[in-house]
């Protein structure tokens, strides 16, 4: 077993809780959900920004997860298998849902850019030590899906740029090119928040 | 979050997706059945055919037509099964799988299939086929046993011999051309049960029902013992009948008759509440 | 290199370095320079967001009935290891085991209706008393078809009319029969019509206990 022996109810460890799953032991998958949910929640939510969305996506994961759990073998961690799971429902929802953010082609990035337009030769290192997370979140929650979804997969969940492009069926060029647009997209969002609570005061 | 280079492996995750991806996936998948084997298959939408093969190998080719649903079929030991899952809600055309199996022709069948239709073939075996409305048709079978159970999906039997055969269908209309056996049995509540055929084999047959017909059409060479009774419909007897010499029950005019035919080798019993029963000659 | 050149192929090597010009413009550029720092930074700070929300009970209780429905599920054995019991099959499964219950109870009563039927009774017997000694009330639709009917809308809802239907059906027929039995005790007719309409009763019963099962 590659994982280390998780407590996850008096006398019930995380392997052994998968192995009562595969036979259809109903306390064994309520467990299982305990201990995944948020993680799995807080990526649904996060790279579609929305809560219902979210809340569907998160059970369609998990009843996926239970209908394969019998073919999980343990050749990797279980959340590790469960977190890819849940990235590829996402994708299969956003793609059903044809958006064309999702697809990344350069030519067709959103044209909206709110927020001050920055001289690319002023000099503002306004953030370093001033992000706290709550603005994070929201600032991540506003980014255009297309962003986001590439932010959230690379800088949050820590996918790789090939990895991302075999996934989005983009290319590494694209992955990389708007993973930056969604970081100074971020930094402008991060900025004018900063600006206004230093404004307030 | 440090990422993991394991994240390779999800690669197969997102292939098996983008196969989904295509209108129509077809799979087929393959099975050596050992003597003793059962095949079932549970399908909520789509048809169920099933033909025999050659030899001991179990074929079961399942065709879906989006991403939504798929075909899960694996073999434990003798037990082979063919379960359709649905990944997402889905409309019925989205959710339907087209299952295409071929089987020894003595492999023990389940079929479960709500829309069906099931569609049987050329088999001597045992055999359950249900489903909620499917069309059932089960043809050139012989030395099988045969169960089919329907709500209001129409039954279509043609050319068994030598066969057990018990179909339930309350609303469903069930139509039997040349099914002999050792036992036939059809109960029925609101629809109608037609029959062809000379009854062969000195076999047990009922047909039962409520308030459907019953229209049974026979030659003058079966070797028959009929009764036919209504307890509030009329019966209509247009077929030559020698009087039966002993009679535990009372025969009412007009709502019964009774008499054989040749030898009086198969038992017949043609029995509805308030439905017409009519016997006539083919 | 100008800071406009720098950032137009900043994308591409912010992750692994530039060359040679590239990384010397980076030193030298204070404007260019805050900039790596910031997105570098954001990069940082959101690698370490943890997942803090929890989905709502809602959730779960739909990937429960999913499992239940898709019979992935066994009902929760009190196996003693779990002090605090995990309150994880809802009514709905409830309902499925009296839909069994019922269903088994119809065959009973077909047993006990063969049995008695067998028996020679005096004509004065009232066997309606004694069929409803054994037999469930059958009304147009009893308490146990409403439950059917419930555990189909639940499960298959395009299903619903069909057992409705079915149910309507088959109850018509259970009444006559059994008008026609407490008519003449001894008919044996109408005795095997009430077999055959309880069997088929009986069937409906146990399809709309597969289908919610499966």
């Amino acid at each position: 077993m590659t994982q280390a022996k998780k407590i996850i109810a008096p006398g019930l460890s995380e392997a052994e809780a998968i192995d009562r799953a595969k036979r259809g032991d109903a306390e064994s998958f309520e467990a299982l959900y305990g201990l995944h949910k948020r993680r799995v929640y807080s990526l649904c939510l996060r790279m579609t920004g929305n809560t219902a969305e979210a809340e569907d996506l998160t059970q369609e994961a998990f009843l996926q997860l239970y209908r394969k759990i019998a073919t999980f073998r343990g050749e990797s961690a279980f959340s590790t298998w469960l977190h890819r799971l849940t990235v590829n429902v996402v994708l299969m929802r956003l793609r059903k849902k044809g958006l064309p953010e999702v697809s990344l082609e350069e030519t067709m990035e959103p044209q909206q850019e709110d927020g001050p337009k920055r001289d690319i030769g002023a000099r503002d290192d306004v953030l370093a030590g001033s992000i706290d997370r709550i603005n994070l979140e929201r600032a991540i929650e506003s980014l255009p899906p297309g962003y986001r979804i590439i932010f959230v997969l690379h800088d949050i969940e820590g996918y790789e740029h090939n990895e991302i492009a075999e996934m989005m069926g983009c290319s590494i060029g694209n992955s990389k090119s708007q993973l930056h647009k969604a970081r100074m997209k971020l930094r402008d969002l991060l900025t004018l928040s900063r600006a206004e609570k230093a404004g307030r005061r | 979050m440090a990422s993991t280079r394991a994240k390779r492996i999800w690669l197969t995750v997102t292939l098996a997706t983008a196969v989904a991806f295509a209108a129509d996936n077809k799979k087929e998948f393959r099975y050596a059945a050992a003597p003793g084997s059962t095949i079932t298959v549970v399908n909520e939408f789509g048809p169920v055919t099933v033909r025999p093969s050659n030899g001991r190998q179990v074929v079961i080719t399942a065709t879906t037509h989006s991403d939504k649903a798929e075909a899960d079929v694996n073999q434990t030991g003798t037990r082979i099964e063919a379960r359709t899952h649905m990944l997402a809600k889905a409309s019925e055309n989205d959710s339907r799988v087209d299952y295409d199996i071929q089987v020894p022709a003595n492999v023990m069948l389940n079929i479960d299939a709500d829309g069906g239709p099931i569609h049987v073939e050329r088999l001597r075996s045992d055999m359950t086929l249900q489903g909620d409305a499917a069309e059932v048709t089960v043809q050139d079978c012989s030395n099988a046993r045969v169960h089919v159970h329907t709500l209001t999906g129409p039954v279509t039997l043609s050319n068994i011999s030598n066969s057990y055969v018990d179909v339930t269908s309350p609303n469903g209309n069930v139509q039997l051309t040349s099914v002999s056996g050792p036992r036939v049995t059809v109960n029925t509540t609101k629809s109608n049960i037609r029959y062809t055929g000379d009854f062969a084999g000195g076999g047990q047959y009922l047909l039962n029902n409520h308030s459907g017909d019953i229209d049974v059409l026979l030659p003058t060479t079966a070797s028959v013992d009929i009764t036919a009774r209504s307890v509030t419909g009329v019966v209509e007897q247009d077929f030559p009948l020698q009087q039966k010499q002993h009679l535990a029950y009372q025969l009412t005019p007009g709502r019964s008759f009774a008499g054989t035919s040749n030898s009086g080798a198969s038992s017949v019993q043609l029995r509805s509440f308030s439905g017409k029963i009519r016997v006539k000659k083919q | 290199m100008t800071c406009a050149e720098f950032q137009e192929v900043l994308p591409y090597i912010i992750e692994g370095g530039g060359n040679a010009d590239e990384e010397e413009h980076l030193k030298s550029c204070q404007a260019c320079s805050g900039l790596v720092s910031d997105l570098k930074y954001i990069a940082e700070q959101a690698r370490s967001l943890v997942p803090m929300v929890d989905p709502s009970p809602r959730v779960w209780e739909g990937i429960q009935s999913s499992l239940e429905r898709e019979g992935l599920v066994r009902p929760a054995r009190g196996m003693g290891r779990f002090p605090a019991p995990v309150a994880v099959i809802p009514r709905r499964s409830a309902t499925t085991k009296y839909l069994a219950a019922a269903a088994a109870l119809l065959l009973v009563a077909v047993g006990l209706l063969m049995y008695s039927g067998t028996r020679k009774e005096a004509a004065t017997q009232p066997v309606t008393a004694r069929s409803s000694e054994v037999v469930p009330v059958v009304a147009a639709l009893d308490d146990d078809d409403q439950q059917l009917l419930q555990q189909v809308a639940d499960h298959a809802p395009a299903a619903r009319a069909a057992y409705a239907d079915s149910l309507a059906t088959v109850n018509a027929y259970i009444t006559d029969a059994r008008n026609a039995v407490a008519k003449d005790p001894a008919d044996h007719q109408a005795r095997a019509h009430l077999r055959s309409a309880y069997d088929q009763k009986s069937m409906l019963y146990q399809m709309a206990l597969a289908r919610s099962l499966r």
